[in-house]
């Protein structure tokens, strides 16, 4: 090992040996992953929360039902997810409600059972990727430690060949293993922490659904 | 029945296509390019902080320059540059002279007929030739002269400062042999003073160990009770092993005073007698660690 080695990042990574490279390699493109599902994921749940709180709005403004439904059937697919599950819920309900006399009850649990499966899709949707995010937060760390474990381990075999250790020697090696750390924790802090907070958002969204079906169902069984 | 449980169009689909993957890609790539230039630059200043300094070392300077400097360098050469400007001055007056002189000639010619002219002009320009050579040799002269003066100046003052290097040098040749004579002396009565300061206190602290344990052969004796028939020359010797404060640490019969019931009475008032006085000065402790004490029945 030469005293005068590059100190700088490139170098140490440079450096480093096969299996380090390929660990800090790893890291980066999951970090890179992350940062991706994180963005669009922000985007997302942004773009979800203005949906729900416009079509609240509508909904509690008093105004058709009928054209409301017109409305989101036409904006099927650019629509915010509560939106789909009124659509579904009316859909459901006004196909049951056609045939007159019919029994009111079966008509509203229907009407349940599909704005249920709507809601259970739409929240899928929404959990995407979180997986990927909870995993990196918690894996990352320890393939950057098993980097770093890996380069001390060359560091020190690399040492037992000369006669005077010091620390000159072993200092490189160190710190380009210590490099694998670092890119854990970069890729595994901001993971967990988006993770924290989207799991938030989207419970608070799942709550603002929960809530509207709920008194969508009364207003049908009113209307019926 | 089974025409009813049909389902028709589209398969259901949650959600909706994200519209902003692209810019979410590019600010992912953004934010890793960030963090690798705020680590990149941040380990550079790091390291170009302790870069090596690296310096020659030289025995002695490089031979030529040493040998075309030292003469300025020494104090005796000032007067010596004086004589350089002298030869300068001469050579610059002879120019002059030729051209006062051409323009009468050249007067001349115009107003007699052109043979004349014609010879009188040769006859001038002989004449010129003539002077000119003189003149050229006159100049070479002087300044052959010229620089013999500056050869003999040069050579003067190359002989005069190597004198003076040499004076220079003899007188700090001297200079340091009496200044070494110097220095020796001082040491020597520097050697000297210190020998007799050593000497004194060593003989002060000699009477004062003697004083000390004078004391405390005192204390001991007080001590002693002594069993009858005791010759009075006999001398009972103990090593006594002390610890700081006084108290005794082990005592030893080194040689008998002859009579046992004396050495017993000696080693029981030792016993008895501590702690023993030692000087309360903690640094002469160590003289007092091992203690050869004598006793007498007679004292």
């Amino acid at each position: 090992m030469n005293v005068t080695q590059d100190m700088s990042v490139w170098g140490l990574v440079s450096h480093a040996s096969l299996f380090v490279q390929l660990v800090m390699l790893g890291l980066l493109l999951a970090s890179l992953l992350s940062w991706w599902y994180i963005f669009r994921k922000a985007f997302a749940l942004r773009q979800a929360k203005a949906d729900t709180e416009a079509f609240e709005k509508d909904f509690w403004s008093g105004g058709d039902l009928n054209s409301l439904y017109q409305a989101a059937a036409a904006a099927k697919h650019r629509g915010g997810s509560l939106e789909r599950i009124f659509e579904a819920g009316f859909r459901e309900f006004s196909k049951v409600k056609r045939p007159p006399g019919a029994d009111r009850s079966a008509a509203i649990d229907g009407t349940r059972r599909a704005m249920s499966a709507t809601y259970q899709r739409e929240m899928d949707a929404l959990e995407d990727n979180l997986a990927f995010l909870a995993s990196v937060g918690s894996v990352a760390p320890y393939i950057g430690l098993l980097g770093t474990v890996w380069g001390i381990m060359h560091a020190f075999m690399g040492l037992s060949t000369v006669a005077q250790a010091t620390l000159s020697l072993v200092a490189p090696g160190i710190a380009e293993a210590l490099i694998a750390t670092a890119m854990g924790l970069f890729a595994a802090i901001p993971a967990v922490l988006a993770y924290n907070r989207f799991s938030y958002d989207i419970d608070r969204l799942a709550v603002r659904f929960e809530s509207f079906m709920e008194e969508f169902t009364n207003i049908m069984q009113r209307q019926g | 029945m089974a025409a009813l449980m049909r389902t028709g169009g589209v398969p259901p689909q949650g959600g909706r296509e994200e519209p902003r993957a692209l810019l979410s890609g590019v600010l992912a790539v953004l934010v890793h390019l960030l963090a690798v230039m705020a680590l990149t630059f941040g380990f550079q200043i790091q390291t170009q902080r302790n870069e090596p300094v690296s310096a020659e070392l030289w025995a002695a300077l490089p031979p030529p320059p040493a040998a075309e400097r030292p003469p300025p360098k020494d104090e005796p050469v000032e007067p010596v540059p004086a004589p350089r400007p002298v030869p300068r001055p001469e050579p610059k007056p002879v120019p002059p002279p030729p051209e006062p002189k051409e323009a009468p000639a050249k007067a001349l010619p115009k107003v007699d007929i052109e043979l004349k002219a014609k010879e009188a002009a040769k006859a001038k320009q002989a004449e010129e030739d003539r002077r000119k050579l003189e003149e050229a040799k006159k100049r070479e002269a002087e300044k052959a002269k010229a620089q013999a003066q500056a050869q003999a100046e040069a050579k003067a003052q190359a002989q005069a400062e190597a004198k003076a290097q040499a004076q220079a040098e003899a007188k700090a040749q001297k200079e340091a042999l009496a200044k070494q004579a110097e220095a020796d002396r001082i040491r020597r009565e520097q050697e000297e003073l210190s020998r007799r300061a050593a000497e004194a206190a060593a003989s002060a602290q000699a009477k004062l160990l003697a004083s000390h344990v004078d004391k405390i052969r005192g204390k001991v004796r007080r001590f002693i009770v002594e069993p009858p028939g005791v010759a009075p020359n006999a001398t009972a010797e103990f090593d006594v092993v002390l610890i700081p404060g006084g108290d005794v640490l082990s005592v030893k019969l080194r040689r008998s005073s002859g009579n046992a019931l004396y050495d017993e009475a000696v080693e029981r008032a030792i016993m008895r007698a501590q702690p023993l006085p030692i000087p309360p000065e903690p640094q002469l402790f160590p003289q007092f660690r091992t203690l050869l004490l004598q006793f007498r029945p007679q004292e």
